[in-house]
């Protein structure tokens, strides 16, 4: 049931974002029997098994300008929708890696990198990382059970295992293999990347959302867009302004406030709210609101292979092949990677191969399309300081502000990780006979990390430990720009681990009455 | 109960079979447009010449001879709905108007040759985009062996994911690496 709050109800929690940050916070606090008020930029959206018409309905299309290697025209892919990208996430859920909580000290000092240790270390976040895993129903840990196997899967784990992969498994996913939490088995439908219709895959808006409606303490605003946070003469965060889905802004007073709106959106409010006190932004004193931002490096390697295999069945993304995730300088780059299958449909994969490819050659690969697997590497990028996101001197959105400019050149380690794991990834299907493979390097981002980075010390990074802002204890940053490196994993259980922690964390101030 | 792959692929067989001749012939304009140079009745910019090149150069960019010209008259109505937006016509314009003369029925080789030479204008991107779209109508589904949405049928989990019957014979057995 939900709840309904005042604007000047200066006694609720205001968590701006309802995706997979903001959701499993909004989720744990009202679970505690704390009040939050959600605020969303975007609607409510139906979910059907068809890939473009579902980027097209998700899709966060406010202009944003591109300084670097992104894609001008698509330099970031997110969802601006109840439940956020979450919607549309493939599900792959894994830990960073006890060493990557340490980067600087493991890896060293890197040329032109800003490398620092997380203000936590990897135990300190293992219980959090197994709360997230129960809570999302992850497959292969705390005995849930594996996804089944498919061709495209199988493929990659067996020409992985052909050049002495050892670390080759079923994978790590929040999509249910039995019903779980009230949400249903996957039926292998083959659309999480439009979607999940059932539920199966675990969401914000299927996962998180409800209970958080069901404790009866929560009320969602959806196509309400945060403009600026507001504070107190003590410089205390004190509500948020947003314009409604009638276009008037609105006040919505607060006692914590806290940003899950994604790794542009949540550096950009920051930068946003300058005020006489704040001239820099709010709560950047440090100077590294936004800096620092980090994509994860994703390839992707298609392969034509002697036989069918008929990669649209079954989930977008399973099983995994872990081995190069390793921290291993004699491969010429610090950090890792990982491979997992990516199942394509039809409609998109003319974009995949080579996303320009045309011509009687090019009809020939799409002709070969039952022949088609295909993998995602993931792998760690670097944080560097003048990767950053700004405002733009000049355009405005349809809100009046200035849009982000997202400033991102590839490291020269990024460029030799992606070039040693595509090259790996040719070998993979090569050994199976593959007749052609098309491997590049992704330049549109869909992770978006590091932009207020954690750090004890309030001039390296903008929050501490629990994601608290170091000059404004009441604002919090609750999503992936806590990051302090990338890891090799994709970053949403870590997002869901650090939600959790940072829930219990603000639930014991509230208690306190500290904040 | 047999799954859909195997039903489209003695279809595919059989449509790859019947086009085999035809793969490196000419262009098989079946699409019939009027004479005039009127709109063909559901096209709104552009008339029936400008109608043809159009469907000319997106044939040309997806070229699938046993496929008719229908689902590329959709990509053809694709551009000629966006060219309702006269700085998307304009860069259309632009771009047919360096097309040789004669392009509608030169052969596919021929026809490459005239578009790359557009590949740097702001047109040929929004031109592969429309032809691109060719993909996401059901209709040419059943060409590719893409049965699309498994909803219907409640997905793959009852079927047959795992068929992998053409391994090279040295590799791993398959139960190396599956769990199921
Ligand atoms: C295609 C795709 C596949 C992915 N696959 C994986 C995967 O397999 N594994 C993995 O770990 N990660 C994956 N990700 C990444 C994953 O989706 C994100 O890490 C995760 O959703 C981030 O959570 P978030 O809460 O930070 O942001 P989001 O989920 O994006 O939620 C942010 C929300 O904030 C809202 N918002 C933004 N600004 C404002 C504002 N000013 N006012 C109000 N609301 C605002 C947005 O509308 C949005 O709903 C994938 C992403 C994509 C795009
Ligand atoms: S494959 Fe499973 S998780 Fe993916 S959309 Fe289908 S039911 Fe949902």
């Amino acid at each position: 049931m939900s709840a309904r709050f005042d604007l000047n109800d200066d006694s609720v929690v205001v968590v701006i974002g309802s995706g997979a940050g903001g959701g499993t916070l909004s989720a744990a606090l009202t679970a505690a029997g704390v009040d939050v008020v959600c605020l969303e930029a975007g609607g409510q959206v139906a979910i059907e098994q068809d890939l473009p018409t579902m980027y097209g309905r998700v899709k966060w299309a406010d202009t944003r300008l591109s300084e670097g290697d992104l894609n001008p025209a698509l330099p970031v892919f997110i969802a601006k929708a109840v439940g956020g990208t979450s919607i549309v996430w493939g599900g792959v859920a894994l830990r960073i890696q006890p060493h990557e909580f340490a980067a600087r000290t493991n890896y060293g000092e890197v040329a032109g990198a800003a490398l620092a240790d997380w203000p936590m270390s990897y135990a300190d976040m293992e219980p959090w990382y197994a709360q997230a895993e129960q809570r999302l129903g992850v497959t292969g840990t705390h005995g849930n059970p594996f996804l089944p196997d498919h061709n495209n899967a199988t493929l990659l784990k067996l020409g992985a295992r052909e050049l002495g992969y050892a670390q080759v498994s079923n994978g790590h996913m929040a999509i249910n293999a039995v019903d779980h939490d009230g949400r249903p088995a996957c039926r292998q439908f083959g659309f999480c990347a439009g979607g999940c219709v059932i539920g199966a895959k675990w969401s914000s808006l299927h996962a998180e959302l409800p209970k958080a409606r069901a404790s009866g303490r929560f009320e969602l605003r959806e196509r309400a867009m945060a403009v600026t946070v507001e504070h107190d003469d003590a410089g205390r965060a004190s509500g948020v302004v947003y314009v409604d889905a009638d276009g008037k802004r609105q006040r919505q007073r607060a006692r914590v406030v806290c940003l899950a709106a994604n790794g542009i959106e949540t550096p950009r409010l920051l930068l946003l709210s300058a005020s006489g006190r704040f001239p820099d932004g709010l709560a950047n004193g440090s100077g590294l609101v936004g800096h620092h931002y980090m994509t994860d490096l994703l390839g992707r390697a298609i392969a034509i292979m002697p036989g069918r295999v008929d990669n649209y069945r079954g989930t977008t993304y399973s099983s995994l092949v872990a081995d190069d995730m390793r921290h291993d300088p004699a491969r010429g780059f610090v950090g890792g990677y990982l491979f997992v299958p990516r199942g394509i449909h039809l409609p998109t994969y003319v974009n995949e191969p080579r996303s320009d490819g045309w011509g009687a050659e090019y009809a020939e690969v799409m002709e070969a399309y039952p022949n088609m697997a295909s993998a995602a590497l993931i792998g760690e990028d670097l944080p560097v300081h003048a990767n950053r996101i700004t405002l733009d001197g000049e355009t405005l959105d349809q809100y009046g502000n200035p849009v982000p400019v997202i400033h991102k050149r590839y490291h020269d380690n990024d460029r030799a990780l992606m070039a040693h794991g595509l090259e790996r990834a040719a070998d993979i299907y090569r050994a199976l006979g593959a007749t052609q493979v098309f491997t590049r390097a992704s330049n549109t981002a869909i992770h978006n990390l590091g932009t207020c980075r954690l750090s004890n010390d309030p001039a390296a990074g903008v929050c501490n430990a629990y994601g608290a802002t170091h000059e404004v204890p009441n604002l919090f940053v609750s999503d992936g720009s806590q990051f302090v490196t990338s890891g090799a994993a994709p970053p949403t259980l870590t997002i869901a681990a650090l939600a959790l922690r940072q829930a219990d964390h603000i639930v014991g101030q509230l208690r306190a009455g500290t904040i | 109960m047999p799954s859909p792959p195997l039903a489209f692929s003695a279809r595919r067989r059989l449509l790859l079979t019947g086009v085999a001749g035809a793969l490196a012939g000419s262009l098989d304009l079946t699409f019939k447009l009027p004479a005039a140079a009127a709109s063909p009745p559901d096209l709104v910019v552009y008339d029936a010449p400008a109608a043809r090149t159009l469907l000319a150069v997106c044939r040309t960019l997806f070229p699938h001879d046993a496929l008719g010209d229908a689902p590329y008259m959709e990509c053809v109505r694709a551009i000629d709905t966006a060219a309702a937006d006269a700085g998307y016509r304009a860069r259309i314009d632009a771009a047919l108007a360096r097309l040789p003369a004669g392009f509608d029925a030169a052969d596919q080789a021929a026809r490459e040759r005239a578009l790359s030479a557009l590949r740097d204008t702001p047109a040929f991107g929004a031109l592969r985009g429309a032809a691109g779209k060719l993909y996401r109508n059901p209709a040419v589904w059943p060409h590719f062996d893409y049965p699309g949405p498994s909803l219907a049928f409640g997905g793959w989990v009852d079927r047959k994911m795992l068929d992998l019957d053409w391994l090279p014979a040295q590799t791993l057995q398959l139960s190396e690496v599956t769990s199921s």
